[in-house]
């Protein structure tokens, strides 16, 4: 046991309290360290393991990846059996085996990997690897999407639209798409875009349906700069801005739309050689804004 | 006895594979593809990938998208989508077909070169380059791998008569793409239609791939 201690009159000098609260302080210190060490190590250890796979991922080396995950994964870790569920969906350093992925999935579902949900969901959707049943589909992807996956909150917003899993209900479908286009999703912008166009789900606004337009289509979505194109040509829910409106189509064109291809022609033929060169000038400088989604 | 089954096998899967394609119209007495000729368009397109996949200081994701716009520019996505869609493309919208065509590129482009992402840093070699049906040529190629057997896939190329060259389908252990891609979308049209299957295709490419975190 440690006596601490003490100056000529037995009672310790400020020195030597300072120093022994120096030294409780410098325990405690060491304790806590300690106990972070050995209570986190599983975890960061585990973490550093789910990179050094990632890393090896990243180089195409997959039996590695393969190895690492494979190894977390029969330790519960649902990064790793979310990954494992991947590389045999994919086909990845092993022979494609779907039914294995979906197994992978579950498990990491179960253990609330929203990834693995929304995969989940989809295999559903279409049957691959998995029976076709559209009230599993929505089962997991609203799991996914409550918890703010926007891929799954669109979808789930699809699943409304159609009635597949669900009853067909156009308010909740635009409730999940408004979600997923509020976070920067841009086809759920683009479809956004179409509801407030057709009142579908929501009451029609011809400037809310210009307004999503014109977000996804900045983002570079074909169908969403050939809708746009048109209504700034027109002037339609937005401010007529025909130079605008011929880029965007131009984009769109580019892209392959067909459509938009067509719109083109027409509205170049309005605008006169200078403008539809300007448009085009606009068109070569057009840098997609990017959502992070 | 195993050899002799595996090349029955793959005879059995060329003649399914030739005969379906003269059934879609799509092989067609016309100018021979020289065998030599797809060799060497297949050598050079490998190298590229190849060297593409074996950059340094870039993610795998974006080698990938690297790779997925030299395999565009190289395969023969309409004719190949056609073909997968069957009977329903005479039935399909002209925008059905231009929003098909758009969304099947993707998946078969995402499909293949994540299929090719494993190959970084291997060496391929052409085995053989031979005549296939009328007009085409199957080019096959092995890669080496560290253990088992090499990885032999075949190559169904068309020259269009003025020097370009593209890919028709792709033959690995006597599985063709063109086939398992038919096959997998035929129950999907069936039941619900060509507008059913580019809802299936849009979704399909929301799915998530790998990742650190």
């Amino acid at each position: 046991m440690m006596t601490p201690t003490t100056g000529e009159t037995g009672k310790m000098t400020s020195f030597e309290i300072g120093g022994i609260k120096s030294m409780l302080t410098l325990v405690r210190a060491m304790c806590l360290a300690i106990g972070v060490l050995v209570f986190s190590a599983p975890f960061s250890a585990s973490a550093n393991d789910v990179e050094a796979g990632w890393s090896a991922y990243q180089k195409g080396d997959f039996s590695t990846a393969l190895s690492i995950w494979s190894g977390l994964a029969a330790q519960g870790n649902d990064r790793a059996l979310f990954n494992m569920g991947v590389m045999h969906d994919e086909g990845r350093g092993v022979a494609q085996d779907r039914a294995k992925a979906m197994e992978f999935w579950r498990q990491a579902a179960k253990k609330g990997n929203s990834q693995a949900q929304h995969n989940l969901g989809l295999a559903h959707i279409a049957g691959l690897g998995v029976e076709e049943n559209p009230d599993i589909a929505v089962g997991y992807l609203k799991q996914a999407a409550i918890t703010g996956e926007i891929r799954s909150q669109y979808t789930l917003g699809k699943m409304y639209h159609y009635g597949l899993g669900v009853h067909k209900d156009a308010e909740m479908a635009f409730k999940w798409i408004k979600k997923a286009a509020e976070t920067g999703l841009d086809r759920a912008q683009y479809n956004l875009g179409k509801m407030y166009r057709d009142g579908d789900g929501t009451p029609a606004s011809a400037t809310e349906a210009a307004q999503w337009f014109l977000m996804s289509a900045e983002q570079g979505y074909a169908k969403a700069q050939n809708h746009i194109g048109i209504r700034l040509v027109r002037g339609e829910g937005i401010n007529k801005d025909p130079v605008r409106g011929l880029m965007f189509l131009i984009l769109a064109a580019r892209q392959g739309h067909n459509a938009a291809q067509d719109n083109v022609k027409a509205a170049a033929a309005d605008l006169g050689a200078d403008d539809a060169a300007k448009a085009e000038k606009r068109a070569d400088e057009f840098i997609p804004r990017n959502s992070g989604t | 006895m195993r050899r002799t089954f595996a090349n029955h096998h793959w005879a059995i899967t060329m003649l399914i594979v030739l005969g379906l394609l003269v059934h879609m119209g799509i092989a067609r007495a016309d100018t021979p593809t020289s065998p030599d000729a797809a060799a060497a368009f297949i050598e050079t397109l490998g190298n590229q990938t190849l060297g593409l996949l074996a950059a340094d200081g870039k993610t795998l994701e974006q080698k990938e998208a690297e790779v997925r716009a030299v395999l565009a520019d190289n395969f023969a996505l309409v004719k190949i989508g056609r073909f997968v869609l069957g009977n329903a493309w005479k039935k399909a919208s002209q925008p059905e077909k231009d929003e098909y065509i758009r969304l099947f590129s993707e998946y078969v482009l995402a499909t293949y070169s994540r299929r090719l992402g494993g190959y970084a840093g291997e060496q391929f070699t052409i085995a053989k380059a031979e005549p296939m049906g009328k007009r085409d040529a199957l080019v096959t190629t092995e890669i080496q791998r560290p253990s088992g057997p090499p990885l032999v896939a075949g190559w169904r190329v068309r020259g269009n008569g003025d020097g370009k060259m593209q890919i028709l389908d792709i033959i690995v252990e006597g599985t063709s793409m063109l086939v398992t891609q038919r096959n997998e979308f035929a129950s999907v049209v069936k039941s619900k239609g060509v507008g059913g299957l580019i809802e299936m295709l849009r979704v399909q490419l929301t799915r998530f791939g790998a990742s650190a975190a």
